[in-house]
C-alpha cells in the first residue's frame, strides 16, 4: 500500500523536532528481591515539524512512558533524546493544582513559558473560547467536571504556541463536538509547522495521523503502512455481505 | 465466596505488602514506652505521685503508644480506601459489610499492636495481672482507631485529619495520661478517649484488679464510636453520586 | 514575570483557600495550649537551664514551665505535618512546572516559601496564645528559637515524606516531636545533663534556649542558638537537594 501523503508532510528537508534513539526504561525496586519491569529496550523514534503522528500499543506497552521520557519529566535507562524547540505536553491524568482558578491556572503555567500577563490573558481567551469553556474561568479546578477538567489540561499545553506539542489520549471526557474543533485545531496547528505527537486508542482516527508508531515488546515500530486487526476484520465481514 | 473474609485478607495484605509499616509498628512501641519511662524517671519528687515514675511513665507510654498508631491507622485506613469502597459497593459489597471488614481488620490490627507493647510492658513493668493489661491494652487501641476511623470519615483529607487525630491525642496525653503534672483536671476529662482505659490499665499493672465502672464506660465509648462511625460511612457511600441504582 | 513570586503568590493562595486547614491551624494551638494552661497546677518546680554557663536547677512555677514546653510542641507538631504533606502534594505536578518552564529552583523556592509562611503562621498563633498567660523574660529570643525549631521540623517533614509511605511517615511525625521536645528536652523531666544521643534529636538546641530565655533574665545559651541555626541549614539543604531529585527534568 503506497504512503499516502498528507498535504502537511513533505518528507524531504522536513525539520526533526524531537528524536529518541535506542531508550531503555524499567521500573522496578532497586531492592534485589524487589520485581522489575523493563518497559523499552531501545526505542528509536522521531517527529518532524507539520505533521500529526500517533502512538499506539496495548495497555502497559509503554505508550506514556516513551512519551513522558521524550518530554522530559521522566529519566531514561539509557539512550539520548533530542528537542529542538519548544515542547507542550498534555498529560492522561490532568495534572493541575485543585484549588486555583482556571485563570489563575493559566497564570501560574504562562509564568513558566515566559509569558507576558497580556500574551497569557490573549491565550486563555482564544483557548476558552476556541474549546468552549469560557464560562468556567473563575471556576476552581475541582469544581470543574471531567470534560472540562481535561479542557484546561490540553489548553495548557498549548497555549504559547508550541513547536512540539506531545498529547496523552487528550480528548478525554470531550463531547463530541470539542472533540471535533479539537481535530481542527491539531490540523491547523500541523499546517503551521506544529509537530503533533498523540497517543490514541481511536482505530477511526488513522485517517487523520501521517505516521503512526506502535509501541510494542519495548521497541518503537512503524505501522503506517500496516492496516491493524480491526480493518483486517472489517474488510472481511465486508466481503461476507 | 464469603465477602467479609475476602475482605479482611486483602486488607491484612494491603498492610504486610509495606513491611516497612510493619517494622515501625513493632519498633515505635519500644522507643515510645523506654523514652516516656526514662522522662517520667527523671521527675523530681511530687507530692501527687503515688507509683513510681518509671513504671507508671512505661504505663503512660504503652497506652499512649498503642492509641496513637492505631488512631493514624485509622485515619489512613478510611481516607485511602474511600474511593475503592465506592466501586466495592457498585459489585455488591453492602456498605455495611465493607466497614465491618474495615473495622474489623483494623480493630485485628490493633490487638497485635497492643500484643507487642504488652510484651515490653511484661517483661519490663511485671504487671500484677497480665491477661487484664492486654485486654486493656487492646481496648485501647480499638478506641483510638475507631476514633481516627471517625475523623477519616467525617474528614476524608489526610493532613487535616492527621492533625486532629495528632492534637487529641496530645490533649488525651497530657490530661489523661499525665496525671502527676495536671492535677487540677477539670471534669470533662474523664470524657477524653484514653482517660477510663488509662484508669483500667494502671489498676491492673499496679493493684491486679479494675473497677466495672471505667470497663462499662469504655464499653460504652465503643459502641458509640463504632453507632457513630457506621452513620456517618453510610451517609458518605449513599451520597457518593449514582450508585444507588 | 517573576517566576518564583508567581509560583510563591499562587501557592499561598491554593493553601489559603484550604478553610478546613486555616481553621485548624488557628483552633487547635489555641485549645491545646489554653487548656494546658487551664489544668496546670501552681506549683514550683525545679527546672534545669544554664545560668552564667553553669548547668544549675532553678525553681519556676510549673505554669511557666508548660508555657516553655507546650508552645514549641504545638508548633513543631504542625509545622512537621504540613512539611509532610506538602511535599507529597506537590511531587507530581511540580513536575509538570518543570516541563513548563520552571527551573527547579524557583519551584523549590516557591514552596519552601510557602511551607515557611505556614510556619510563621503557626508560631504566630501558638505565641500569641501563649502570650495571654505566660511572658517569656527575653521574648524575641524566645521567639526566634521557636522558628528555628518550628521551621526545622518543617524541613524535616519533607524530608520524611518524600522517604517513607503515608502511614509511617505520620508515625514519625508525630512520635519525634512527642519524644523529642515533649520528653527529652523537657527539663522538668531530665533533671540533669541529657544523654549525649538526647542531644542530636532537632529540639535539643532551640528548646534549650527557649528554657533559658523563658524563664532566666540572662541569655547564657546564645551559642545553642547558632547551632539550632547551623542544624536548620543541614536540614534545609538536605530537603533542598531531595526536592530538586523529585522534580527534576533531563
Amino acid at each position: 500500500m503506497e504512503m499516502t501523503t498528507a498535504p502537511t508532510e513533505t518528507v524531504d528537508g522536513s525539520k526533526t523536532l524531537v528524536r529518541g534513539n535506542v531508550l531503555e526504561k524499567t521500573y522496578g525496586s532497586r531492592l534485589p528481591l524487589g520485581r522489575s519491569t523493563p518497559v523499552l529496550t531501545g526505542a528509536d523514534i522521531e517527529v518532524r515539524a507539520g505533521e500529526i503522528v500517533g502512538i499506539v500499543g496495548e495497555n502497559g506497552s509503554g505508550k506514556s512512558t516513551l512519551m513522558k521520557i521524550l518530554v522530559g519529566v521522566l529519566d531514561h535507562d539509557a539512550g539520548t533524546v533530542e528537542r529542538y524547540g519548544t515542547v507542550g505536553w498534555c498529560p492522561q491524568e490532568p495534572l493541575l493544582y485543585d484549588r486555583l482558578t482556571v485563570s489563575e491556572t493559566f497564570r501560574l503555567f504562562g509564568a513558566g513559558y515566559g509569558m507576558s500577563r497580556e500574551e497569557i490573558d490573549a491565550a486563555k481567551q482564544r483557548l476558552a473560547d476556541e474549546l468552549d469553556f469560557e464560562q468556567y474561568l473563575d471556576y476552581r479546578v475541582d469544581q470543574l467536571s471531567g470534560g472540562n477538567r481535561q479542557k484546561v489540561n490540553l489548553s495548557i499545553a498549548l497555549m504559547h504556541d508550541p513547536d512540539v506539542l506531545m498529547l496523552d489520549e487528550p480528548y478525554t471526557g470531550f463531547d463530541w463536538e470539542t472533540y471535533l474543533r479539537f481535530w481542527d485545531m491539531a490540523q491547523d496547528l500541523a499546517d503551521d509547522g506544529t509537530a503533533v505527537v498523540m497517543i490514541s486508542h481511536l482505530i477511526e482516527e488513522r485517517s487523520r495521523l501521517d505516521r503512526v508508531f506502535e509501541v510494542r515488546n519495548g521497541l518503537v515500530h512503524d505501522v503506517t503502512d500496516d492496516e491493524t486487526e480491526s480493518e483486517l476484520r472489517s474488510d472481511r465481514e465486508g466481503d461476507d455481505e | 465466596m464469603n465477602r467479609f473474609a475476602v475482605g479482611i485478607r486483602s486488607n491484612v495484605r494491603t498492610f504486610l505488602r509495606t513491611p516497612l509499616n510493619v517494622v515501625l509498628a513493632l519498633v515505635l512501641p519500644l522507643v515510645v514506652i523506654e523514652g516516656w519511662g526514662q522522662a517520667m524517671a527523671g521527675l523530681p519528687p511530687m507530692p501527687t505521685i503515688e507509683a513510681i515514675p518509671l513504671d507508671l511513665g512505661r504505663v503512660l507510654g504503652a497506652i499512649f503508644g498503642v492509641a496513637i498508631i492505631a488512631g493514624l491507622m485509622g485515619l489512613v485506613q478510611m481516607i485511602s480506601a474511600r474511593e475503592a469502597d465506592r466501586r466495592l459497593v457498585q459489585t455488591g459489597y453492602s456498605p455495611r459489610t465493607l466497614l465491618a471488614t474495615r473495622l474489623a481488620t483494623l480493630a485485628g490490627v490493633t490487638i497485635v499492636v497492643a500484643g507487642v507493647n504488652f510484651g515490653v510492658l511484661w517483661l519490663t513493668v511485671e504487671p500484677e495481672a497480665p491477661l487484664l493489661v492486654f485486654a486493656f491494652l487492646a481496648l485501647a487501641g480499638v478506641v483510638y482507631a475507631f476514633l481516627g476511623a471517625l475523623v477519616g470519615a467525617v474528614l476524608p483529607r489526610l493532613f487535616e485529619g492527621s492533625l486532629v487525630v495528632v492534637f487529641l491525642a496530645m490533649m488525651d496525653a497530657f490530661l489523661s495520661g499525665d496525671s502527676p503534672l495536671a492535677a487540677d483536671v477539670p471534669d470533662f476529662v474523664q470524657y477524653f478517649p484514653l482517660y477510663h482505659p488509662k484508669e483500667l490499665l494502671q489498676s491492673a499493672v499496679f493493684d491486679g484488679t479494675f473497677a466495672a465502672g471505667d470497663l462499662a464506660f469504655v464499653g460504652g465509648y465503643v459502641l458509640v464510636l463504632l453507632v457513630l462511625v457506621t452513620a456517618v460511612f453510610g451517609a458518605t457511600m449513599r451520597t457518593s453520586g449514582g450508585w444507588s441504582a | 514575570m517573576n517566576r518564583t513570586a508567581t509560583a510563591f503568590g499562587i501557592g499561598l493562595r491554593e493553601h489559603a483557600r484550604n478553610y478546613v486547614l486555616v481553621a485548624l491551624l488557628v483552633i487547635l494551638p489555641v485549645s491545646f495550649i489554653t487548656l494546658a494552661f487551664a489544668v496546670t497546677q501552681d506549683v514550683q518546680m525545679p527546672v534545669r537551664t544554664l545560668v552564667d554557663g553553669e548547668t544549675t536547677t532553678v525553681m519556676r512555677g510549673m505554669p511557666e514551665v508548660h508555657g516553655v514546653i507546650m508552645t514549641p510542641i504545638t508548633s513543631s507538631f504542625i509545622a512537621g505535618l504540613a512539611g509532610l504533606f506538602l511535599m507529597r502534594e506537590a511531587r507530581d505536578t511540580d513536575g509538570r512546572l518543570a516541563v513548563v518552564g520552571y527551573r527547579a529552583r524557583e519551584v523549590i523556592a516557591a514552596r519552601f516559601g510557602v511551607l515557611a509562611v505556614i510556619t510563621l503562621v503557626v508560631v504566630g498563633v501558638s505565641v500569641g496564645v501563649m502570650l495571654v498567660d505566660f511572658q517569656p523574660e527575653q521574648l524575641w529570643w524566645f521567639v526566634a528559637a521557636m522558628v528555628i525549631l518550628s521551621v526545622t521540623y518543617g524541613l524535616i517533614g519533607m524530608l520524611v515524606g518524600a522517604v517513607f509511605n503515608r502511614l509511617a511517615g505520620l508515625w514519625i511525625m508525630l512520635i519525634l516531636p512527642m519524644i523529642d521536645i515533649g520528653l527529652f528536652q523537657d527539663p522538668l523531666f531530665v533533671q540533669s545533663e541529657p544523654e549525649w544521643w538526647m542531644k542530636l534529636f532537632p529540639g535539643y538546641h532551640p528548646v534549650r534556649v527557649m528554657v533559658d530565655t523563658g524563664l532566666t533574665t540572662d541569655l547564657d545559651t546564645a551559642m545553642s542558638l547558632g547551632w539550632g541555626f547551623g542544624y536548620l541549614l543541614v536540614v534545609g539543604l538536605l530537603a533542598i537537594w531531595v526536592y530538586y531529585r523529585g522534580t527534576r527534568a533531563t
